[in-house]
């Protein structure tokens, strides 16, 4: 899960800066990084479900 | 926009945040765990409000609004990078929050006092988070002055507004600390949202043709706005260096840090921690979007930081949702300074004060020494009318990446030293005031040089430590400053 979790933040470095760079429509960086957020507060979700007091 | 109406607004801002202040006063003697963590019996619903509302400050329609139409959609990036640095939170927040209760600690220097057996730790923390969170505050009551003097035409000069938010902050803590604080945070949090829904709904519907029309003429007439590096303001290393502090915003940052203090138990701090990603997420999406839209109507503006005011002053925007957003971006600074204010004079009182000290003469100390004297520092230093709100705040988020690698190692690392936290966090606050001042020792990549250096110094220094370095534990109770839990 925190594999899961760092490689997605290094993805939201990398993906706009190369592959989406000339993608100039909404339908790129902009939807990527509102994708990006969703998944990272799944996986955060998930993550706080395993705390036990 | 009629003075008139701005004072009007502002009466019932001050009148509604007073009542709820006042409100949710206890009569019971107030003790420092009731004053800063509220008894750690706050509300999850809240508590999340109220941790929106702290973290999301004037920057979002004034500043996020001002990057997005300088950069485009990097502040989108830049923004829900931060939101996924809740990661810090999710992952510190239980052990952190075991420690606090454990050891029945007020402030985060304790909990690192405590955990690094050495109360130094807690003080050199403390006096560096306030140094770079002075200008940070500031920035809040920078951002008020400004918008109430572009709103009335220069009528309500800039250090009136600098005062009017001074009050609210001085008054809101003093009532009831943090309980009230998080009330008027959580009513401010309900206002920032819905103000901003409402003005991004009439620029867009009203005024740009609906949402598609909007996304039309934005891809037409600014594409390279669309995407990264794009114009050429968010190169990779601007991204990095704005961003990187922001993903640790939520460990790093004492008034949101504190925060995870205050839950009952850990299902509460879950369900505050939740409640405050969707809230954010909302939020974000909408002040990037308020963004775009200042760029299509409002070409060529000299200082974009004042985009949102002159859209409220140049276009037929009802009076209503006008004043509403007014008092939302009010309400935005004022809860991101008072929970500042309360947090800094929380860290004054238990690490840097002398121990000794009873809890009672300790809350006075808060309510008539310290809180009072921070305002001023704040004031004097808004009154030097720092124009560039984004990078202000940014910056003061570099400086205080410097406490990172100490606060992830108090619970992570099996070679934890209080010499490395100390060295540490000394030599990664130095680092980032010389980057301040203009010194570019590593080529403009100031953010991942600051961590790099406070986290090689951390891991070194505690790799050269010998074994069992760490003093014995000498009484393991906050109450040693006279915090009873």
């Amino acid at each position: 899960m925190l594999f899961a979790f760092l490689s997605l933040v290094v993805l939201a470095y990398l993906l706009p800066f190369t592959v989406l760079s000339r993608v100039q429509r909404f339908s790129g960086s902009f939807l990527f990084w509102s994708a990006f957020a969703v998944l990272a507060i799944l996986l955060l979700l998930r993550m706080m479900r395993s705390w036990h007091e | 926009m009629s003075e008139q109406y701005l004072w009007l607004a502002i009466a019932l801002y001050a009148g509604w945040g007073s009542a709820f202040a006042l409100a949710v006063r206890r009569g019971a003697r107030l003790s420092l765990i009731e004053y800063f963590l509220a008894g750690r019996k706050l509300h999850w619903l809240v508590a999340a409000l109220s941790y929106g509302a702290t973290t999301y400050s004037a920057f979002m329609m004034l500043g996020l609004v001002g990057l997005t139409y300088r950069g485009g959609v990097g502040a989108l990036g830049f923004e829900l990078i931060y939101l996924s640095g809740l990661f810090w939170a999710v992952l510190v927040g239980p052990k952190f929050w075991e420690a606090g209760k454990r050891h029945g600690c007020v402030s985060p220097g304790e909990v690192l006092s405590l955990e690094y057996r050495n109360p130094l730790v807690g003080t050199v923390y403390a006096l560096i988070v306030s140094g770079f969170l002075i200008p940070y505050t500031s920035v809040q009551l920078t951002g008020i002055g400004y918008l109430l003097e572009v709103l009335s035409r220069g009528k309500i000069g800039y250090p009136v507004g600098l005062l009017l938010a001074l009050c609210f902050i001085i008054l809101w803590t003093t009532i009831a600390g943090l309980r009230s604080v998080a009330a008027t945070d959580a009513l401010q949090a309900g206002i920032m949202m819905v103000s901003s829904i409402a003005l991004v709904l009439f620029v867009a519907v009203r005024l740009l043709g609906g949402f598609s029309a909007f996304f039309h003429t934005v891809e037409t007439t600014y594409p390279q706005w669309l995407s990264v590096p794009g114009n050429g303001f968010f190169t990779f290393r601007t991204f990095l260096n704005l961003s990187l502090p922001w993903f640790f915003f939520s460990i790093s940052n004492p008034q949101v840090f504190q925060r995870l203090l205050v839950p009952a138990n850990l299902r509460e701090m879950r369900k505050t921690i939740t409640g405050f990603l969707g809230y954010g997420f909302v939020y974000t999406l909408i002040t990037v979007t308020l963004g775009f839209g200042t760029l299509v109507l409002l070409p060529g503006l000299k200082n974009p930081d004042l985009a949102t005011p002159t859209l409220l002053l140049e276009f037929p925007i009802p009076s209503w949702i006008a004043l509403f957003v007014v008092v939302g971006i009010i309400s935005a600074a004022v809860s991101t300074a008072d929970s500042i204010i309360l947090t800094l004079s929380s860290l004054f009182l238990q690490d840097v004060l002398p121990k000794g000290i009873s809890e009672q003469k300790r809350l006075l100390f808060a309510q008539f020494l310290f809180i009072p004297l921070l305002c001023l520092a704040v004031f004097f230093f808004a009154l030097g009318r720092f124009n560039l709100i984004a990078l202000l705040s940014v910056t003061s988020s570099l400086g205080l990446l410097s406490v990172v690698p100490t606060i992830v190692g108090t619970f992570f690392s099996r070679r934890k030293s209080d010499r490395a936290a100390l060295l540490s966090m000394v030599l990664g606050a130095v680092l980032a005031l010389l980057q301040l001042a203009g010194v570019r020792i590593f080529g403009g990549w100031t953010a991942p040089s600051v961590l790099g250096v406070a986290s090689g110094v951390y891991l070194l220094t505690g790799l050269l430590a010998p074994r069992g370095h760490l003093p014995q534990r000498e009484g393991q109770k906050c109450s040693r400053r006279g915090a009873q839990a």
